[in-house]
């Protein structure tokens, strides 16, 4: 990709991957799905999960899992809140940069 | 190297994190690679790179620098910058770069706070403003109006007359060519001179009457485009201020 991803965008593609599924998601699926959108290596994902969940915007619960516990994650209200914020700065941004691009003023 | 040597790197190589953190780390790993490595665990460690890359990646989470971008190549970590544990973007490796994006952010956040808060105050005391000082805004605006309309009068004149000039040279110069040309049988020396004047007076006719269509050409639609944009910006600010 030619474009590079900053942490907030990266912060808001997880929040919006996890959030997709009610009962949360684990750590394999994140970064599957993740990485069907941008390019980070595997081994990125675990620090940004990490920070979100001492940040309050996810939380973690074990569940048990083909005889062993699996860690999952959930967003947590305060996430939503942060990933809703981050939605709506992606409109806007995106559409100045189209805007740009489609040249308009 | 098995998972089993792989999981005891990463652990050793995390020796000088919390405990805490470091069975969060390590957990999670293990998880990933359950997951993972179902059919191919070889291949699942390979991708997740070596646990050194880990448990650097780990590590500047903690230190809240994991401030590197990422780029066509993957993941790039600036190990440069040492920040305090809070979600800023990754801006740069550079340092004072990373400062100032940060600075920057939390100003643009406070900036949109206070504008949230204040957005109604504002647009009544503006208002107020406007009602109160309508004695003093309204002959002045209106003489700022007429200054402004004289002189685009005054330069719309100009370029008409201007025009009608060359236009005038034009026919001028084409009509004394005529008559040069006829001249030219019956008093040669006459004719000559008749038709010098001609196309001295049909060159700059031209040359006139090209230029000032050509002004026209290029400064309308900019003009334009500028007085759009100017009725349009009190509206796109009022859009961006009242969300």
């Amino acid at each position: 990709m030619v474009f590079n991803t900053g942490a907030a965008l990266l912060d808001a593609i997880v929040l919006a991957v996890v959030s997709r599924e009610m009962e949360g998601t684990y750590g394999y699926k994140i970064t599957q799905e993740v990485r069907q959108v941008i390019e980070v290596s595997e081994s990125t994902l675990y620090p940004v999960l990490r920070r979100l969940q001492k940040d309050e915007c996810l939380e973690v619960y074990d569940r048990e899992c083909a005889g062993r516990n699996r860690r999952y994650y959930k967003v947590t209200e305060r996430g939503r809140r942060q990933l809703s914020l981050y939605e709506s700065e992606w409109r806007k941004y995106s559409a100045k940069i189209t805007g740009i691009f489609e040249g308009g003023y | 190297m098995n998972r089993l040597e792989f999981m005891r790197e990463l652990e050793a190589r995390l020796a000088d994190i919390p405990e805490s953190e470091r069975r969060e780390a390590l957990q999670y790993y293990e998880d990933y690679l359950n997951d993972a490595g179902e059919e191919d665990e070889q291949e699942a460690m390979e991708e997740l790179g070596t646990p050194e890359e880990i448990a650097q990646h780990i590590k500047a989470g903690l230190n809240g620098n994991e401030e590197g971008e990422f780029t066509e190549n993957g993941y790039e970590s600036g190990e440069s910058t040492r920040r305090p544990p809070a979600r800023q973007p990754y801006v740069s490796y550079g340092q004072t770069q990373g400062d100032d994006a940060t600075v920057d952010r939390e100003a643009s956040k406070s900036a949109a706070g206070k504008m949230q808060g204040n957005g109604i105050g504002k647009i009544l005391l503006i208002v107020l403003l406007v009602i109160l000082f309508s004695p003093v805004i309204l002959p002045f605006g209106a003489a700022v109006l007429g200054l402004i309309l004289g002189a685009a009068g005054a330069v719309f004149g100009v370029w008409i007359g201007l025009l009608a000039v060359g236009i005038a040279l034009l026919f001028a110069g084409l009509i004394l060519l005529v008559c040069g040309f006829v001249k030219l049988f019956t008093l040669p020396l006459g004719g000559a001179v008749l038709l010098g004047i001609g196309l001295l007076m049909l060159g700059i006719g031209m040359i006139l009457t090209i230029l000032m269509l050509w002004l026209v050409w290029k400064l309308v639609p900019p003009l334009f485009r500028w007085i759009v944009t100017l009725c349009q910006k009190p509206f796109g600010k009022r859009k961006e201020g009242g969300r």
